[in-house]
């Protein structure tokens, strides 16, 4: 019989529990997980799960709000939280309880009569793991932190026991006294630790690495593998405030066929910190509306189960916008979802002036601005895109965009070298090359790099490794680069998948002639690639198929590029039209737009999914693309936000704004002064979105110190093929340049720019303004805007300098400087 | 010794100096030519040139010589502006001088400058206008050759009007002749839409030619520009219904027979048509223009090279491409094949003795053909016993001893999958140990040009590379007129390198060039073995663009007789006393404004006599005072045979001179 004030005090909780539910759904039924437990050692533990189900089918972790009541109390010890651990052997049952719901569990309990030895290689080292020892940025770092280096995520067990028990004169641990001992005084800040306090003296973890010192520091001679792991609940989840809290649990199997709960040893993350934390005991709490991938790793094991978190915004009410295209409707579908009420639709200016900035770079000119704005056409915003994809510069742009990713640079690959490839890239862009075909020439290309320009592929990224790196991050979305040294920190990438892939680039040979940059590019019949550690060959291998007989192929590329480009290759599509989204719309679905890991999911799945299919249905033609994601509402929606979606960051409720990049500006700045900068080594006329590298201009010492526009600006230098590489942020140096450089002064000042040649030609002050709008920011000036820049210009004491002014100010308002 | 106590640092320092003044005066006073006014020439027509560098005419008025590698005659223009970084010619060339490429150096009396090139050709060129829009473009009459320069920044624009079906030859000509350009050529129809572009091309590297038909009659225009849009970069446009010729199959001819070729045509239709000429006299690369071949279309200038030797040439008979069906072959030998298809591998088989030098030298880039052959060798079985895939060179040597009598397979696959009719390959496959020589010095490099004081030799020094053959090797060398007098005449068995002296006759005048060709001759095997020089390695690099240099520079070292830079003056006799010492002063008069150092020593001294010390000679220093010691069993008597040596340094390169006296010995006092 329970003590009578013990009932008292665990009824009024869970009349508590139950007055949280006020304002929430009422679950109408509840579920344990698992249905039954068996505790075979004294270590073992088991996290429960409580799941209730909502009158409307929502589903809620109820796992921190039932109580937990043991038939035997003796037999075992549970946390409020649902966390079981065993104390005597024996059997009994737990029943949970929720309000008036219930249900109950049978515990089987054994081996308590010995104490079970403390696993090095299943719980140790996930304990250092889990504290963030063994983390890229301490102690698992390529040389470790002051003098003590761990394998990153346990991947080396065998070296990081010699690091622990042997290094240092074996000074890390202390059997006798382990309390004592380096590994427990500097995490539990007993003594100085650069790290931190990573460690409770009284918890679980630090009982752990305490009792393995005191049982001797040993291994298991032959100990079991961990194969994987599984998690709990399994599937994504929908979260609904007020129920937003979802406790994990996380199930190890091993090779000898027994899983063991591992959730205590876990580490947690989520992929969206906005959206939700998480615990160190696997307790997601979301903060925010949104999806995040809640990041579950044990050992080299990674799970990334996704939670949407949902709430009612107060007034909300879904009014169906105009659907244009399947991108508005499975955009809306997870914005009604998210109650986020999308923007309303541009104006005409702002579509014209965001449409030739994104087909071809370049502002809009006043005469295609009024042609714009005067049509009445129902279809004259597709018109104009179709129009504009037409035009020459939409290739010049796009090839830009190439040559960014590609590494095109005359540091790389020489300044004809560089000139052939981006002529080659204008002409793929501009003759509508299908992606797929794109890709393969790319990739297969063999011969000379002067005859062949797409073989500079091959010199930008100059071996075996750099090739693989720069494939699987152009055309699998994944970085795959830290997997050259380490199983994959964030994604199910081994080092063995790495080395497996880059098997494929193994045998491509690069041979030097007589002319100058000239590389010779031809694959041999034998050379292959072997494990590091291992010294094993590694076959080929691809994400998808694993190892694939690439016999019959003479080029090992061929049988890569195979396989990339089938419609049924699920990376291949979703990272093209990521990209163009990202192009397009200033942030990916998948954010950053080459990072595609299951820890960073997209922000709208079906939606990434429904471009990818469109994609491969029409032959990989990027033009479809574009004209489908500008002809979309989504695309067409102002920046302007509304009270519903002003938090909305990432799942395009309303455009959002970004600067021009370096090279729109400095075009931008020339066609509104009338004085476009030119450029060494190109053609006369050639604009900066045009510019087939960034380094075309030779080095000259007396230019030392000659502040380089583009460069503050954000041109990449283009020797990463990371989209990082363009930086897009802004800064003082950026500022400093608008307000007071010598670049848009000399614009200004120049006696021949467009302001000077109208006045010359008798033109008002009032109609130069009017223009100076019409180019600068497609639009006419309010009427209060006008008179006031005009009595500016006619009050100055020099009305040319007045009207240097007016333009200064334009060129420095965030309208002219943002794509809006 | 006053180095000796200075510092590190310091020692350091004066040495950077050193090198610093003495890499200065080299670039102060070389001779350089820079530019030609002119990259064109018409065989039997006079055409003014203006040749622009440094210490292009001598400072005392002489005037600079020219050295073609075309027969030529020229005079010195009567315009007042010639000086030391401009000279003006009027310079003809042979009416049977060879078309296609030139060279041209100017020589004075105190050096050479490096190598220029011109394009001899039958179309007298016309100049460019340089107009740089669509709207100004220049007209064409054709056919033309047009000599241009690039602008900076903006193409070079010229029309033709044109008939529609007319066919017509676009030929642009720079890189072959060394100009760093990379040049484009871009057509545009009537209507100003462009239709195409040429840039680099698998049988001229990084000229441009284009052939097309026209589908409208009408105004078409062509642009020309730098890759890079640089400016001032010279260009030769040819436009036409002339032929433009690929390469040749065979690429290689024998000695002494009928030359019987299929000659590959550049054309909108592929065209091969059968070429005869009459025997190659000489050995080694040859050009050949097509001039009155049948098929072929005036006026025509592109040369086709061919390789000739003395071994048979087996052309390849397809099917070979398996093992099984080895096409037999005897070494030594010629082997010319095609990569008729792409992955084609062709496969030749040989029998060879145990400790056989065999080796295998491919050439295709040379005579025009994009193919990159490759080459590998099999046991009889195809177990691969050498693969030279992963050299530097473009065209690897394969060179290997065989290890035991038998049946051995030479496989030769394009590197990277070339085929077709031009695809061909040209393999001299011998079976003997051998050698090649060449120089060690750059002679593009000022300090490294051979110049020769009168009565004096050419000094070089010369590399064996040996394949096999450690024995001893002769060399020799000839001039304009025939065979040179050599000293260190005899490379010694295993010496892989050599001094040189060649003597020159003192009937060459100052600021002549002149070829000298030097040979090594040896027998190997009881066979007589001669190999040239081999300074293509040089050239190539030197000249980039340019596959074979002609005129013979690559197998000739040219030299240039200097002034007499300074006279001596010294007693004719000496007289000297057995266990006594002589004084004979040797006194330097100048005859040049540079400051030399001569080094000066004794030899051919006569049983018991010797040099008491060298002496060294400059500007400061004007007399060698030598003394002379006899010992007591100095051999009596008058002897002729002993003389001063002087060993000066023009530039670095190194001349020598002999100064004979007589020496009388008489006895002890």
């Amino acid at each position: 019989m329970e003590h009578p004030g013990k009932l008292t005090f665990l009824f009024l909780v869970s009349l508590l529990q139950t007055h949280s539910l006020v304002t929430g759904t009422t679950p109408e039924a509840l579920s344990v997980s698992p249905t039954s437990v068996q505790l075979t050692g004294s270590r073992q533990s088991v996290q429960l799960i409580v799941t209730g189900r909502g009158v409307n089918g929502d589903i809620l972790d109820l796992t921190h709000e039932a109580t937990f009541i043991a038939a035997e109390p003796s037999l075992l010890k549970i946390t409020p939280t649902g966390m079981l651990t065993p104390l005597l052997d024996g059997t009994t049952s737990i029943q949970v309880k929720h309000g008036q719901l219930s249900d109950s569990i049978n515990v089987e309990i054994s081996g308590q009569g010995s104490q079970e030895s403390v696993s090095f290689n299943h719980q140790v080292l996930p304990v250092l793991a889990k504290a963030g020892c063994s983390s890229g940025q301490c102690h698992g770092a390529p040389h470790g932190k002051a003098g003590f280096q761990l394998s990153l995520f346990a991947f080396a067990p065998k070296a990081d026991r010699v690091s622990l028990v042997r290094q240092s004169l074996g000074r890390r641990v202390n059997p006798i006294t382990p309390s004592e001992s380096l590994l427990l005084l500097k995490p539990t800040m007993k003594i100085s630790h650069q790290g931190g306090k990573r460690l409770e003296t009284d918890g679980r973890l630090y009982q752990l690495l305490h009792d393995w010192m005191s049982e001797g520091c040993s291994v298991a001679s032959h100990d079991t593998t961990c194969l994987g792991i599984r998690v709990f609940p399994p599937e994504d989840r929908v979260l609904k405030f007020p129920h937003i809290k979802q406790q994990f649990r996380v199930i190890a199997e091993f090779s000898d066929g027994t899983s063991r709960d591992v959730s205590h040893l876990a580490k947690y993350e989520t992929s969206d910190p906005n959206v939700a934390s998480v615990t160190p005991d696997g307790l997601v709490t979301g903060l925010g509306r949104g999806d995040t991938a809640v990041i579950i790793r044990y050992l080299s094991h990674i799970q990334t189960p996704l939670l949407t978190f949902v709430r009612d915004i107060p007034g909300f009410a879904w009014e169906p916008p105009p659907i244009l295209n399947y991108i508005d409707e499975n955009v809306d579908r997870k914005l009604r979802q998210l109650q986020y009420r999308p923007s309303e639709l541009c104006s005409d200016e702002t579509f014209v002036r965001r449409a030739y900035l994104d087909v071809i770079g370049l502002l809009p000119t006043p005469a295609e601005v009024d042609h714009f704005l005067e049509s009445d056409a129902a279809s004259k915003r597709s018109e104009l895109v179709d129009s504009l994809l037409q035009r020459p510069e939409y290739a010049r742009f796009w090839a830009q965009k190439w040559g960014d990713l590609l590494r095109v640079s005359r540091k790389l690959i020489g300044g004809n070298s560089v000139m052939k490839y981006n002529r080659w890239l204008q002409n793929a862009v501009a003759k509508d090359m299908p992606y797929d075909q794109f890709v393969k020439a790319l990739l297969t290309a063999s011969g000379s790099t002067l005859t062949h320009p797409q073989g500079n592929y091959y010199r930008t990224a100059g071996d075996t490794n750099d090739a693989m790196e720069t494939t699987s991050q152009l055309f699998l979305g994944s970085r795959i680069q830290c997997a050259k040294c380490h199983n994959h920190p964030f994604e199910r990438w081994t080092q063995d998948n790495y080395y497996g892939l880059a098997s494929f680039f193994h045998r491509l040979q690069r041979r030097k002639t007589g002319r100058e940059e000239e590389v010779l590019l031809y694959s041999t019949s034998n050379g292959e690639v072997t494990h590091p550690q291992s010294g094993l060959v590694m076959q080929p291998w691809v994400p998808t198929d694993g190892s694939i007989d690439v016999t019959e192929h003479t080029d090992r590329r061929a049988a890569f590029v195979n396989w990339l480009v089938t419609p049924e290759n699920p990376f291949f599509a979703k990272v093209e039209v990521n990209r163009i989204w990202s192009q397009l719309l200033g942030r990916g679905i998948v954010e950053p737009f080459d990072d595609f890991r299951d820890s960073n999911p997209p922000a709208n799945a079906p939606l990434l999914e429904a471009l990818a299919n469109d994609f491969t249905t029409h032959q990989f033609d990027r033009k479809t693309i574009i004209r489908r994601i500008m002809n979309s509402r989504i695309y067409q929606t102002a920046a302007k936000t509304n009270r519903f979606n002003e938090d909305d960051y990432k799942y395009f409720s309303h455009y959002t704004p970004r600067r021009l990049s370096a090279e729109q500006l400095v075009d931008a700045l020339g066609q509104v002064t009338g004085q476009p900068k030119t450029f060494e080594r190109v053609a006369h006329g050639t604009k900066a979105t045009w510019l087939p590298a960034p380094d075309l201009k030779p080095h000259r010492r007396d230019k030392i110190g000659d502040i380089e526009f583009l460069k503050v600006f954000g041109q990449p230098e283009r020797q990463s093929a990371c989209s990082c590489e363009r930086k897009v942020d802004t800064s003082l140096g950026q500022a400093l340049e608008l307000l007071n450089g010598q670049f848009l002064h000399d614009m200004l000042i120049h006696p021949e720019n467009r302001f000077r040649q109208s006045r010359n030609a008798g033109t008002s002050f009032e109609d130069i303004i009017l223009d100076l709008y019409r180019r600068a920011l497609c639009r006419k000036p309010t009427d209060q805007e006008l008179q006031r820049a005009v009595n500016y210009v006619n009050n100055s004491e020099n009305q040319e300098g007045g009207m240097e002014d007016v333009t200064w100010a334009i060129l420095n308002k965030e309208e002219f400087l943002f794509q809006h | 010794m006053i180095a000796r106590h200075l510092p590190l640092q310091r020692q350091l320092s004066l040495f950077v100096l050193f090198v610093l003044l003495v890499g200065m005066s080299d670039r102060c006073f070389a001779t350089r030519l820079r530019s030609l006014s002119t990259h064109s020439l018409s065989p039997g027509q006079t055409t003014e040139i203006t040749l622009d560098g440094q210490e292009l005419n001598l400072p005392y008025g002489s005037p600079a010589q020219l050295w073609t590698s075309f027969p030529a005659t020229w005079t010195l223009s009567a315009k007042e502006n010639n000086n030391r970084g401009k000279v003006i010619y009027e310079l003809t060339p042979a009416p049977d001088a060879p078309l296609g490429l030139g060279a041209i150096r100017v020589c004075n009396g105190e050096g050479q400058s490096e190598a220029r090139f011109v394009w001899l050709d039958r179309q007298p060129a016309t100049p460019s206008k340089n107009r740089t829009t669509l709207k100004e473009a220049q007209a064409l009459t054709l056919p033309c050759l047009i000599e241009g320069t690039t602008q900076e920044r903006r193409p070079v624009y010229f029309t033709l009007d044109v008939t529609a079906g007319d066919s017509l030859q676009f030929d642009v000509i720079a890189q072959r002749l060394s100009i760093e350009i990379d040049p484009v050529l871009s057509i545009f129809n009537p209507s100003g839409k462009p239709i195409d572009y040429a840039d680099d091309d698998p049988i001229v590297d990084g000229d441009c030619r284009f052939s097309f038909k026209a589908l409208e009659t009408g105004a078409y225009k062509i642009a020309v520009h730098d890759l890079q849009y640089r400016g001032n970069l010279p260009f030769l446009l040819r436009v036409g219904t002339f032929s433009l010729a690929n390469n040749a199959f065979p690429l290689g001819v024998q000695i002494g027979t009928p030359i019987n070729v299929l000659v590959n045509l550049f054309s909108h239709v592929p065209t091969t048509i059968p070429v005869h000429w009459s025997a190659a006299e000489k050995l080694g690369f040859i050009r050949s223009d097509l001039s009155n071949q049948p098929g072929t279309t005036m006026p025509f200038t592109c040369p086709i090279n061919l390789l000739a030797s003395a071994r048979d040439q087996l052309v390849e008979i397809e099917p070979n491409n398996e093992i099984a069906a080895a096409l037999p072959i005897t070494l030594p030998c010629d082997l010319n094949g095609q990569f008729g298809e792409a992955g084609d591998i062709d496969y030749y088989q040989f029998t060879a003795r145990k400790g056989q030098h065999v080796t295998f030298t491919p050439n295709a880039k040379r005579l025009n053909s994009p193919a990159f052959p490759h080459l590998v060798l099999h046991r009889a079985n195809g177990e691969i016993l050498r693969d030279e895939i992963n050299g530097a060179a473009e065209e690897l040597m394969l060179k290997y001893i065989i290890p035991a009598d038998g049946q051995y397979l030479l496989s030769v696959r394009d590197l990277i999958g070339t085929a077709g009719k031009e695809a061909a390959y040209h393999i001299s496959a011998k079976a003997q140990a051998a050698f090649t020589i060449t120089t060690p010095y750059d002679q593009n490099l000022p300090r490294h040009r051979p110049v020769c004081a009168p009565g004096g030799f050419v000094y070089t020094e010369i590399d064996v590379i040996r394949y096999g053959y450690d024995g001893p090797i002769e060399l020799m060398a000839n001039g304009p007129a025939g065979p040179l007098a050599v000293d260190g005449h005899q490379i010694p068995a295993r010496v892989n390198r050599i001094g040189l002296r060649i003597k020159i006759p003192d009937t060459f005048q100052p600021g002549m060039a002149f070829d000298l060709h030097i040979f090594g001759k040896a027998t190997i095997d009881g066979v007589e073995y001669t190999r040239k020089l081999d300074l293509r390695n040089h050239l190539a690099r030197d000249y980039p663009g340019i596959r074979i240099v002609p005129g013979g520079m690559v197998d000739a070292v040219t030299a240039v007789r200097t002034d007499q830079l300074f006279t001596t003056e010294m007693p004719a006799k000496l007289e000297i006393q057995r266990n006594s010492k002589a004084n004979l002063p040797v006194k330097v008069h100048w005859t040049t404004e540079r400051s030399l150092d001569i080094h000066f020593h004794i030899l051919g001294l006569p049983r018991g006599l010797r040099m008491e010390a060298t002496k060294n000679v400059n500007r400061d220093t004007t007399t060698a005072e030598f003394v002379i010691i006899a010992n007591d069993d100095a051999e009596l008597g008058d002897h002729d045979g002993a003389f001063v040596e002087s060993i000066g340094r023009l530039h670095r390169g190194q001349f020598f001179r002999e100064h004979p006296f007589q020496i009388s010995v008489i006895g002890s006092p």
